[in-house]
Order: structure tokens, then sequence, then C-alpha cells
């Protein structure tokens, strides 16, 4: 919906849903660490590029009481939305300010990072594009739409920066997720 | 040759006459030719003049100071912030506390609702009208903002920020450009009635001015009165030195023609409003209204009342002899004469300007515009050094918005200058000697919140927060643990380490035996036990272990910029950093693992508004965040059962994380950890490194909770984390504990990541460890 780039590309191989589903989970165990709590081979050196799904939480403190937090939702995505039209201005600077803005009033909202992530890969800041889907990501709790536009960013932040191997392996993550657009 | 014949002639007849006329014609031609000659060097004067007042009135025309502001305080409903904070934001942008809250800068508090009108301010991410509303908060959150006038309900706002510095040029003059449409009409005309009131009709020079001043003077026997016109006043003002010469006074009145010549009324109104000369404090000198109103009123010229208007205008004539701070006497006879004037010419009816003249003078003591918050406009000027120069900085009026939290400032310092106070004492002798510096920021984006540099924080010296390396000790020993911790299957809480005594080789070669703080051994520990009770033995031999230049990584991962000397010491903190860096380290753990840097900069708008920087979020580093979890429960023990556990004895409705540290002798005491949203640094030391008793638990730590019991934060997060577990574990022999009518001594819940727990069981029967247990056992024989 929001990745408009490579729209045109769509796979066609179709896999049972279930298939899917287990290949996506296993995948993503791998590369990013699946919301179960399975184990998976620890590297030995530590690691200090991937990040860990972290738990989707609203505004502690608002979290008792839904009406503050619908406050500050709607506060964050009023300015996403001036940020969606900034950005269908190709005013991307000023896309980017209103999502950190937005960002400071609802920092554990997945789908801004991820907005912000996009805006980044336009400004072709690739490095900055991957590791902020990479923090949305670790947000994004079961939100497969989300980790699926997250990966499409990843994969052209790689390919943006011609590392082949990260491309492909974000390849594989999106297949495994459904994503039928690469 | 008719005419030498008639001249003959006539010399025959009249003699003497045509030696007169001879004399005559011959002056006549001198005359005329010094005319013209004069008349060239006239039009070259003219020109000369002419250029300059050109070049003057249509370049560039003042150097204008950059302007460095606080974050704007931003309203939307759910926003965690109580009426108290919001006073306080409020009263530091000086609005008035007023019966409705109606007007720009005004506001009112009914039990849970706060009614305010807040001034237009345009962002670099745009303008933000002026708006009306009532705020209601309820239990420390913005419940609802509503729209005065439309009813409407508000999502989200700003107010304007606070403008928190500037950068002065180098002349020291200081002003606010204000167009002449922005400049109330009263300002105007009571300039006109005290000054000039010819200003409409005259052409720059007003004769009947100069007549009736000098008739004045003469009279009074001294100088009562000016003739000068406002164009001239402008003209003296803009292009002349102050030196009372006869070419100076023909320059100005040549230069005030011209002026009036070349340029409308308007244009000469609006260079005078901005150009005039209305106070002075130190370097500084306040250059026209708009800047006078802040300095004088602390508002912006729009706000004033009539009196205060008045008294501006009347310092027109002389900022110093009239200065309502210094002379207030004079200034408010100066400022009634100015409303007399006005009520002469017809612009104020008696009433109003008895009432005007029933006003106090109540000009603001402070003198606004000095730096309010040294230490953090200290980092702001060094940040802004990479990227522009000086003199740009000083006369181009760029705008800078910085991250300060003037609410959160305020609120640090005031705990800093008392939890110091209170500490002090326990340095001894030298008490009055210890110092301090505090940084908060922001924990996701890593902004700079408050910065204190001094334990006076409003003495603009030198910046420890900033300035001030010192070594971290212990601060480091979280980032030991956490290179172990990202390697579940090796190390957990749970893994024992050795408590032994080790000699290692330094850099150098010479031997070197850490000792614990207590100068006991206490055979194995866990890591959690090591880390929480700041036991140095078992964590140089676990930075051993997984090398030291793992440590180095991570550090550097988290923002570290030095590469120090992977020796075994760096473990304990042999690494001199200021603590605004040591908020930039312990950020990356409070955030997660994501490590941003530390900012106070947003944005560098130009005078058009254009923005020039800007200063976003940047991701840099990330670690695992089961890990940082981990270690951020092992660093919430530190507060409750660990070195720094004055901190739950004062906050223990909060969950907080932290570590103490605390060099040798004592020269350092810090404290460094973070809530749910804010990352806060202590340290406390004397400048010369002498030693001040104290540690970072039981000097620093106070501190700190002070502080962070002042931040509108909550509790760090526990549990609910997809791939971390718990298990009671038995602290001696590191086994879990399954049977629930155990006899373990010490038993410790703790969190496992990605399946680590032991696999061990505790087997606790009969009196096998209970020597082993001594005093720690009895702390936390009751903890689960």
């Amino acid at each position: 919906m929001m990745m408009k780039l490579r729209q045109g590309e769509h796979s066609v191989h179709r896999t049972p849903r279930a298939v899917r589903l287990l290949a996506g989970c296993a995948v993503l165990a791998i590369l990013a660490g699946c919301a179960t709590p399975e184990p998976r081979p620890a590297p030995e050196e530590p690691a200090t590029d991937v990040p860990e799904p972290e738990v989707l939480e609203v505004e502690p403190g608002a979290a008792e009481d839904p009406e503050l937090a619908a406050g500050v939702d709607s506060a964050a995505s009023g300015l996403a939305q001036r940020a969606e039209q900034a950005r269908a201005d190709a005013e991307l600077a000023r896309a980017g300010q209103l999502l950190e803005r937005a960002l400071r009033i609802a920092p554990r909202d997945a789908r801004l990072w991820q907005r912000l992530a996009v805006v980044r890969l336009e400004q072709r800041n690739f490095d900055q594009a991957e590791r902020l889907a990479q923090r949305s990501l670790g947000m994004a709790g079961n939100d497969r739409d989300l980790q699926r536009e997250n990966w499409t960013v990843i994969l052209q932040a790689r390919e943006g920066r011609d590392d082949t191997e990260g491309a492909r392996e974000a390849r594989e993550a999106l297949r495994a997720l459904g994503g039928e657009r690469v | 040759m008719p005419r030498s014949s008639r001249s003959r002639s006539s010399r025959k007849r009249r003699p003497a006459g045509g030696r007169l006329r001879r004399v005559l014609r011959a002056g006549t031609w001198t005359l005329l030719g010094l005319l013209l000659a004069g008349a060239g060097v006239g039009v070259l004067y003219v020109q000369n003049l002419d250029r300059e007042i050109r070049a003057q009135f249509e370049g560039q025309r003042w150097a204008l100071p950059a302007r460095v502001y606080a974050r704007p305080l931003e309203l939307y409903p759910g926003r965690r912030l109580d009426r108290e904070r919001l006073v306080t934001e409020l009263e530091a942008l000086n609005y008035q506390r007023s019966g409705k809250g109606a007007r720009a800068g005004e506001y009112e508090v009914n039990d849970g609702t706060v009614a305010l009108t807040t001034r237009p301010f345009t962002f670099g991410d745009g303008p933000e009208p002026a708006r009306s509303v009532r705020v209601q908060m309820d239990r420390g959150h913005v419940r609802s903002i509503t729209d005065r006038d439309t009813g409407a309900a508000v999502d989200l706002m700003r107010v304007e920020p606070l403008l928190i510095g500037s950068i002065y040029p180098t002349h020291g003059e200081d002003r606010v450009v204000v167009d002449l449409d922005e400049v109330p009409p009263a300002l105007i005309g009571a300039l006109i009635a005290i000054e000039d009131r010819r200003f409409m009709s005259h052409r720059g020079v007003d004769p009947a001015g100069i007549a009736r001043a000098a008739w004045a003077n003469l009279r009074a026997g001294r100088t009562v009165q000016g003739g000068s016109t406002l164009t001239q006043q402008l003209v003296k003002n803009f292009y002349l030195t102050r030196e009372q010469t006869l070419s100076r006074k023909l320059n100005e009145a040549v230069m005030a023609l011209i002026l009036e010549h070349r340029y409308s009324k308007e244009a000469i109104l609006e260079a005078y409003v901005n150009e005039v000369f209305l106070g002075q404090a130190g370097e500084r000198a306040i250059h026209g209204f708009g800047q006078a109103a802040r300095f004088y009123y602390q508002r912006p010229l729009n706000e004033l009342r009539l009196d205060q208007l008045a008294l501006l205008v009347g310092l027109a004539r002389g900022a110093s002899y009239y200065d309502p701070r210094r002379h207030p006497e004079r200034a408010r006879a100066r400022r009634d004469r100015v409303l007399n004037a006005m009520h002469e010419t017809g612009l104020a009816d008696a009433d109003t300007v008895a009432t005007a003249r029933g006003m106090p003078l109540d000009v603001s003591p402070a003198m606004p515009g000095g730096s309010r918050f040294p230490a953090f406009l200290d980092l702001v000027r060094r940040e802004l050094r990479a990227e522009y120069a000086d003199e740009d900085l000083r006369s181009d009026g760029l705008r800078i918005f910085t991250s300060l939290d003037p609410v959160i400032q305020l609120a640090v310092e005031e705990r800093v200058r008392e939890e110091v106070a209170a500490v002090a004492p326990r340095a001894g002798e030298h008490a009055e000697e210890l110092q301090a510096a505090a940084v908060v920021t922001d924990a996701r984006s890593g902004e700079v919140l408050a910065l204190v540099g001094d334990r006076n924080p409003a003495y603009p010296g030198f910046n420890r927060a900033v300035e001030a390396r010192r070594q971290i000790g212990s601060l480091v020993k979280p980032f030991v643990y956490l290179a172990a911790l990202t390697n579940p299957r090796r190390y957990t809480l749970a893994s024992l380490l050795e408590d032994r005594p080790v000699t290692l080789q330094l850099a150098h070669g010479e031997p070197w035996t850490p000792r614990n703080f207590d100068r006991e051994h206490r055979g194995e520990v866990t890591a959690w036990e090591a880390l929480v009770q700041s036991y140095n033995v078992p964590t140089v031999r676990l930075a051993d272990r997984i090398g030291v230049s793992q440590l180095v990584d991570i550090l550097q991962t988290f923002g570290l910029q030095a590469t120090p000397a992977p020796n075994p010491s760096l473990a304990l903190g042999a690494l001199e950093l200021s603590p605004l860096q040591v908020a930039g380290l312990y950020q990356g753990l409070a955030s997660g693992g994501y490590a941003t840097g530390t900012r106070a900069i947003r944005d560098v708008l130009d005078a058009d508004d254009e923005v020039l920087s800007h200063y976003g979020l940047e991701l840099r580093g990330a670690v695992p965040d089961g890990a940082v979890r981990l270690l951020g429960e092992a660093l919430h023990d530190v507060t409750v059962d660990g070195t720094g556990r004055a901190i739950g004895q004062r906050l223990p409705q909060r969950r907080l994380a932290g570590k103490t540290g605390t060099t040798n002798d004592f020269r350092d005491a810090w404290f460094a950890g973070y809530d749910d949203r804010h990352v806060g640094v202590v340290w406390l030391g004397m400048d010369d490194n002498r030693a001040t008793g104290l540690t970072g638990g039981s000097g620093a730590a106070p501190v700190w909770a002070g502080i962070m019991g002042e931040l509108p934060g909550g509790s760090i997060e526990e549990g609910r984390h997809p791939s971390i577990e718990y298990h009671e574990i038995d602290l001696d022999s590191a086994a879990r504990i399954v049977d629930e009518d155990h006899a373990c001594e010490r038993v410790r819940r703790l969190p496992f990541w990605q399946n680590s727990a032991p696999e061990a069981v505790a087997e606790c029967e009969g009196e096998a460890d209970g020597d082993a247990a001594g005093w720690f056992g009895r702390m936390f024989r009751n903890q689960d």
C-alpha cells in the first residue's frame, strides 16, 4: 500500500497458505527472531546488527485507559497523514520532520518507524532506511503486512547499496512472508 | 564692437560706478565659477551620500543575532502532563494569568482546566497558528483540548517555544525586526506626538521645529528640546558617528532630505522603529521597539498596554537617562509626558491617559536574553560550531530549535542545587568545593532534555556535563555483562563467575590485581550478583573470558567515539568520559538496544524560515533487545537490592534501572540510569580530582533519585517479552528450583532469554550451604 516501488513485479507462484505460513515463521526465526519462544542457534559472537522483536505496547499510563491511548494515536496519525501528503508533494525532508515529530508523541508505534524508513529510502539514505525498518520490524509483533512492508524496505535498501547477498536474504524473508511483490 | 563702446561711454559718464561694475562682473564670474564648481562638488557629495544611504537602506540592513529556542510544548489528548507543569511552562513564556486567558499570552486555571491563548509561530515543518483553547487535565494526563472559538476538539497543537538564548553580533546590537504593520498604531502615534509632530508633512528637515526648539532652549538656558526630525534621528543612528560637529550636522540634514526624497514615510518609520537605541545590558545594546518590548516586559510588542508603549517611546530620547530599571522616577515622568502628548494631539482621551498614568511601571526585574541555561547553550554552540561560521551565527538572524525541555530543565536544576547541598557535608572539609553535573536525555531519540554543568546551574563557567572527562568506573560494567548476555548459550544472569584473587597483565606488562570494593572474595557468585553488587573481580574475569575487545566493540556500537586500548582495566571503567557521553552510552540500554547518540539541536532555520539544517533521528548500532532486557532487569535490581538501593527507597512506586560508579579514592561518584522514557546521568566530584568521600551509591544515587522523581516518566517494562521466561534460581549453586518446598537459603527469580535457563536442579537439603550464605543470604532470604 505505501510501497509504490517495484509494484509491477508480482510473483506468480502460489503455495498453499499453511506452507507459506510455516516457511515464513522459519525464515523469520532465522532472520528476525520469530515471535515464538523457539530456541535458535545463537551466534558465538555477540550480534550487533540484528534486532530482536520488542513487545508492542502503547504509551504507559495510557495503557490502562483506552481513551488516552486513542488521543495519542490520533495526534500521531494526524502528523503521519501530513507526512504522507508532504511525501506525495516530493517534500521528503518535511515528511521526515513530521514523522520524527509523530515518533516523539508515539515512540512505540511500529508503523511510524516504517513510514520514516520509507522516507529515508526515497532520500536514498539506505543505511538509515534499513535500520529504521529493522526497528519497526522489532515492534511489528505478528502484523504480517507490516513485516512485509519492512522487509521490502530492507530489500530495496540493500539493493541500493549493492548488497547482493543481503538482498537475497531479504527476498527470502519476503517470500516466506508471502511477499508476492518481489 | 558696440558693446565695448557702450561700456567705454558709460565709464565716461559714471567712472566710479564703472569700476564697481567691473569688480561686480568679475565677482559674478568668480562666484558663478565657484558655484558651478561648488555645484559639481555638491553633486558628487550628494551622490556619495545617496549611494551610502541606498547601500544601507536596500541591502541587508541589520546584523541579526541567532535565536535559540527550547522545544515547543506539544499538547494532545492522552499526553502525560500535569497542571503544574503546564503552568510552569506558561510562566516561563511569561504568560499572564488573567480572568479569561482569552488574549494572546494569557492563561487561566480553573480546577482541572487550563484556558490559554497561544501566539502564532513558524517552525521548521510549517507555521503554527495562534489558538485559544481549554485544556482539560485529569490524573496527570491531558484529557481533552477544546477550541474556545469553535468548540471543536483539538487533536494536536504546539505552544510557541521558549527563547533560551541568543548569539549576538560582535558589535553587540540585539534586535527583533518588526514590520510596520506589526507595530501598534498607538506607538507610532505617540512617537510622532512626542518627537516630531510634523513628521507626516515635512521633507526630512523641519525649520519650524528647529526654531521652536532653539527658542525653548534659549529660554531654559540649556538643551530641553531637540529640533531633529525622526528622519534626522534615523540618519544619526544609522549612518553617522556620535561626534557633534558642523559638518556632521550638515551631512545629517542633507541625508535626511535625500532619505525623504527616495523613500516613503512608512519605510522611514519602519527603519526608525527597528533602529532606535532603547537600552543596554552589559555588552548588549537593545535596538528597536520589538526587542525593547521583550527586554523590558518579556512580551511581544503587540501585547503591550498603552502605558507600556508610552514608556518605550519615551526611551527613544535617552535610553540610559530614562532607564526604568535604574531611574524609575525619571522613566515614569517621561512616560507621563508621552501620554500627555498623546492627549494633546488627540490620540487618547483624558480618561485613557489618566488610567495609563495610574499604572505602575512593572518592567520585569530580570533582563532576559542572558543565558538562562548556560550549560545547555554551551552545548548548542559546540554543536553549531561544527557546521556554521561564527559570523553567520552572529549576523544572519538564524533560528535554532533545540530539544531542551524547560520544565524538566528547571526541575533538574532545582534538584541538583538541593540534593547536592544535602550530600555535600559528607564530602568532609571540602564540602563547599564539591561539584556536580547532570544530564537528562530522551531514551528513544537521544535528544538532550536538560543539562546542568555546575552545582550552581545558573553559573556560566566550566561546563562539566560536556567538558569534564572523568573515569567512569563501574558505569562500564553493564556493557561487560551485556557483551556476555548477547550469547545466551554461554552466558546468563545465573552464570557462575569466579570471585578469587586474580593478577592480569596490563598493556605495558605491569601486573594488575583488581580488588573488590570491600576487599572480600566470595569464591563464586552469579553474574547477577556480581553486577547488582558491583563486584570487581568477577567482572574482570568475565571480561577476560569474553575478550576485552568485545567490550570495546559493544561500547562503540553504543556510540563510544574513542578506541580505548583493550586493557583488562577497561572492564572496571578505566575510561574517561563526560557525563553527556555516558548518557549517550546508556541511551542505547534504555531504548532496548538501539543506539542513537545524543543531540541538542533539531533544526536551524534562516531568517526566511527556510530549513538550513535538520538534525534528525539517526539510528546507529543495535544489540538484540532480549539481552538488553535481561540486563535491564539486573539494573533494576541495582536500584532495589544493590549498590543503588537508595533509589528504590526513595521511589518505591517506580521501576527504574541504573548503575553506580565510584572511582579510586572516591574521586568520582556517578549514577547513570533510566526510566521508561528518560536517561539520567549524575556526576559528583572535585575539579582538582581530590577525594570526595562519596560513592556512587551514597552520593550520586540520591541526587539521581531526586531528579528522576521530578520527571514525567514511568516504569521500565517488566516481563512480557516473547522469548524471555523467569525461573527461581538458587544463587549458591546457580541451579533451578523446581520444588516449592526447598531449603535453599538464597533464592532469586531471574529472567532467561531464548530458553537459556540452567538445566541443573537445585538440591538444597539440610545445612549444606548454610555457612556460605552469610550476610548476603540474609539479605535475599525473603526476596521472592
